[in-house]
């Protein structure tokens, strides 16, 4: 069983996502923001993580550096915002998808992309 | 008052005083010329006549001396008076009279100057001594040929003469008597007309007494006149020649008198004419003279008031031109054709904060730069393009004005070139500090960014509730409320299209889009988007063609732009088409160009339209009365995009035939692909 964390502030996306993976049989963690993330990756084995950036506490780019540089993890990230000016690219980031303008199923085939 | 009034023209009364007083020089010098030139022919003239005068009178006593003593000189004559027989000796002598008309008389005395015989005879004369006459004295003096003053002579009828009186020689060479003629005074009148026949002119001779003959207004017999008291016969007596102007009283007229002396008999000639008649003519040539230069002094001064009126209406008109360019509210610079800046106004000044004394005469790409902010191109230019071209140019709304300080301010502005008689003279620039209007722009930006992503959430957490919802996963749902989910959902992702539109544009506007090329396949790329969107094309059955052809380039332009070019036409292209409509997309690439027409068959956009669709919010007049949907940002977006990528777009387009797109997008070719 996969496991995912999904960081995200706001309640009705964590909630959906929650649903839509929890339909594919995944083990889904769910943050609040940054700091929970990192948390929770101390303590769990994380195959992917999707990712908001605007969060109120730790913002989804100070967690993403923090996740490269000091925690040294290499874990998938599919990154989920509204922002379209997101330009922070990087190895682990496999994908930057817009919240609107994505359906729910694309994000799971996405993610079922990422697994593979 | 008056002072300030005529303070402003003090120049012009100089240089027009200055202009007439050369032509008044020129004029007196001219006059004063002519006047001495004239005046000296006209005495030179005189002079002639009265040397001619004199010239006459002496030759006729020559010739009247030479007569009588060659006919004293007669041994007849001499025989008879030898023996005293005076009335013999004067018998020989009664033809003379006949052979020379203008002999009176002839007379014989004796050396001691008493009369012996007269010829024609007249009473009361023989027999009488006339030693007191000045003939006797004068021909005594030397026993020379005399001839006489003016004297009335004695005897019946007296008469008014000049006598030629010559000695009688006997051969042991003694005087033994004097032969005298009388020669009528009608005789010298005769000869003064021969000088001139012009009634204005007095020709007349004087005597050593200044006794007048020959004088046309006295009468040869009468009264002798005298003219002794005239300066011009007191100075011709004297033996000098010349000519004196004096006051007339008979006449009340200044006269010219003109004299020449017969020196051999102490006579002399005078000539006297009124001043105003012989300088007639040259006092008219004078006249008109000073007419000329009077009409040449009016005409310079009339052209110098023209000029200097036209001159001052001219500088008035700057003046006010000047006043009116200050007042501007905007910045003003006026170029010549030499792109040197020849006008700087208050405002221009006030927005740059450059001095006009600072910029006047400078060429104005050395003092300010323009720049494009979004692409950071230098347009400067632009304002030369408009001189050469003769055309209105307007700088791009994001044109920045860079100062020799470094300070940048955002400017907006028009070049249109100055024409004087069809030819370009220079370049006016209008220009106003946008500072206010782009700091307004950027925060109308700012919050359309940020309101549109706050949209983002709320829209998106809507989208998905209604897939789930419509998903059979959740049961199943009657079919009024899919509908209605349905019609939720399509309305939920039209809302989602308009905020990312308006976040789209509002990146644009704050020059937030940047292009990073990367090699693309456009083929495969339209092919993708074509895929996007099968589902809509097979509801409204629309036949897309695609070319085949595999040689179109793998180029290097940026992904994101691009598809987003691509995705807007080609969902333009199925929205405004028509059921069983077609859609051709067609490449041609050539210099590094590529072409991509986008053809479709739908509704088309009325001709009105088409110079506005690729403004902002601009929507056809046909699309909006049919409902279809639309932002009018679409085309916006495209032509933004394409402009980044420095490519164009233009439309063809028939209403109710079809529209088709042509863009050219440069590009390198990537040969690594």
């Amino acid at each position: 069983m996969k496991n995912i964390l999904i960081i995200e502030d706001n309640k009705s996306y964590q909630n959906l996502l929650r649903k839509a993976c929890g339909f594919e049989s995944w083990h889904v963690f769910t943050a609040d923001d940054g700091n929970e993330g990192i948390k929770l990756i101390g303590k769990e084995k994380i195959d992917l993580i999707i990712l908001d950036i605007l969060m109120p506490g730790m913002d989804g780019i100070s967690f993403y550096y923090q996740l490269k540089n000091i925690i040294k993890k290499h874990i998938p990230i599919i990154v989920l915002t509204n922002v379209s000016d997101m330009t922070a690219y990087g190895k682990d980031i496999k994908d930057v998808l817009i919240k609107s303008n994505v359906s729910l199923q694309e994000v799971v085939r996405k993610v079922k992309e990422c697994l593979k | 008052m008056l002072k300030k009034i005529i303070s402003p023209y003090i120049p012009y009364l100089f240089i027009l005083l200055f202009t007439l007083s050369v032509i008044i020089g020129f004029a007196k010098i001219s006059y004063d010329h002519a006047y001495k030139d004239m005046t000296g022919l006209i005495l030179r003239e005189r002079r002639s006549t009265s040397f001619l005068a004199a010239k006459i009178l002496e030759d006729r006593f020559d010739r009247i001396i030479d007569i009588v003593v060659s006919e004293a000189d007669c041994d007849e004559v001499e025989e008879s008076i030898s023996k005293g027989n005076w009335k013999e000796a004067i018998k020989l002598y009664e033809n003379l009279p006949k052979k020379f008309p203008f002999i009176e008389r002839v007379f014989l005395n004796t050396p001691e100057g008493t009369a012996t015989a007269v010829f024609p005879y007249i009473p009361g004369i023989v027999g009488n001594n006339y030693s007191y006459r000045d003939w006797y004295k004068g021909v005594s003096r030397t026993w020379q040929p005399y001839v006489s003053d003016i004297f009335k002579s004695t005897g019946v009828p007296e008469i008014n003469t000049v006598s030629i009186n010559v000695p009688i020689w006997s051969k042991e060479k003694k005087v033994i008597g004097i032969m005298g003629i009388q020669i009528k005074l009608d005789t010298l009148l005769a000869w003064s007309k021969i000088v001139s026949k012009d009634p204005s002119l007095l020709v007349f001779f004087v005597d050593k007494t200044g006794n007048v003959t020959g004088h046309p207004s006295y009468p040869p017999q009468g009264d002798i006149r005298n003219l002794s008291h005239l300066l011009a016969v007191q100075n011709v007596l004297k033996g000098e020649t010349g000519e004196k102007i004096l006051f007339d009283p008979q006449l009340k007229k200044d006269v010219l008198s003109t004299y020449y002396p017969v020196d051999p008999y102490g006579w002399g000639v005078v000539i006297l004419e009124r001043v105003d008649l012989v300088f007639e003519n040259r006092d008219h040539y004078l006249n008109n003279l000073v007419l000329l230069w009077a009409l040449i002094a009016f005409g310079v001064v009339l052209i110098i008031i023209i000029i200097l009126k036209t001159k001052s209406v001219y500088s008035r008109l700057k003046e006010k031109e000047k006043i009116l360019l200050e007042s501007i509210g905007d910045g003003v610079f006026v170029l010549d054709k030499n792109f040197k800046i020849i006008l700087w106004n208050k405002a221009a000044a006030d927005i740059t904060g450059l001095k006009s004394d600072e910029v006047i005469g400078k060429k104005y790409s050395g003092v300010l730069k323009f720049i494009n902010a979004k692409s950071g191109n230098d347009t400067t230019h632009v304002i030369e393009d408009a001189v050469k071209k003769g055309e209105i140019k307007h700088l791009d709304l994001n044109t920045i004005m860079i100062l020799p300080d470094g300070r940048k301010i955002p400017v907006g502005d028009s070049a249109a070139p100055i024409f004087s008689k069809n030819k370009v003279e220079g370049a006016i620039v209008v220009f106003h500090d946008m500072t206010q209007e782009h700091e307004l722009n950027a925060a109308k930006d700012e919050f359309i960014g940020i309101a549109a992503h706050q949209l983002r959430t709320p829209l998106g957490v809507i989208r998905w509730n209604i897939e789930t919802l419509l998903d059979n996963k959740f049961g199943q749902k009657t079919k009024e409320t899919r509908k209605s989910l349905e019609d939720v959902y399509k309305n939920n992702l039209n809302l989602i299209s308009l905020v990312n539109d308006l976040l789209d544009v509002s990146r644009i506007n704050r020059g937030k889009v940047g292009s990073k090329p990367e090699p693309i396949d456009i083929l495969a790329l339209v092919k993708e988007i074509i895929e996007e969107r099968k589902k809509d094309i097979q509801t409204r059955k629309i036949i897309v063609e695609v070319p085949t052809d595999t040689k179109i380039p793998k180029i290097h332009t940026d992904p994101n732009l691009i598809s987003q070019v691509l995705r807007n036409l080609f969902s333009n292209a199925l929205k405004y088409n028509k059921i069983n409509g077609k859609i051709s997309i067609d490449f041609k690439k050539r210099d590094k160009t590529l072409f991509i027409t986008i053809k479709d068959s739908g509704i088309g956009i009325p001709k009105k339209d088409q110079d506005k669709v690729f403004e902002k919010f601009s929507r056809a007049g046909n699309a909006v009365k049919l409902g279809i949907g639309g932002t009018g940002l679409g085309l916006f977006v495209v032509k933004s995009y394409l402009e980044i990528l420095r490519g164009s777009i233009r439309l063809e387009s028939e209403e109710d035939k079809g529209t088709s797109f042509y863009l050219e997008l440069p590009y390198e070719e990537h040969s690594h692909y």
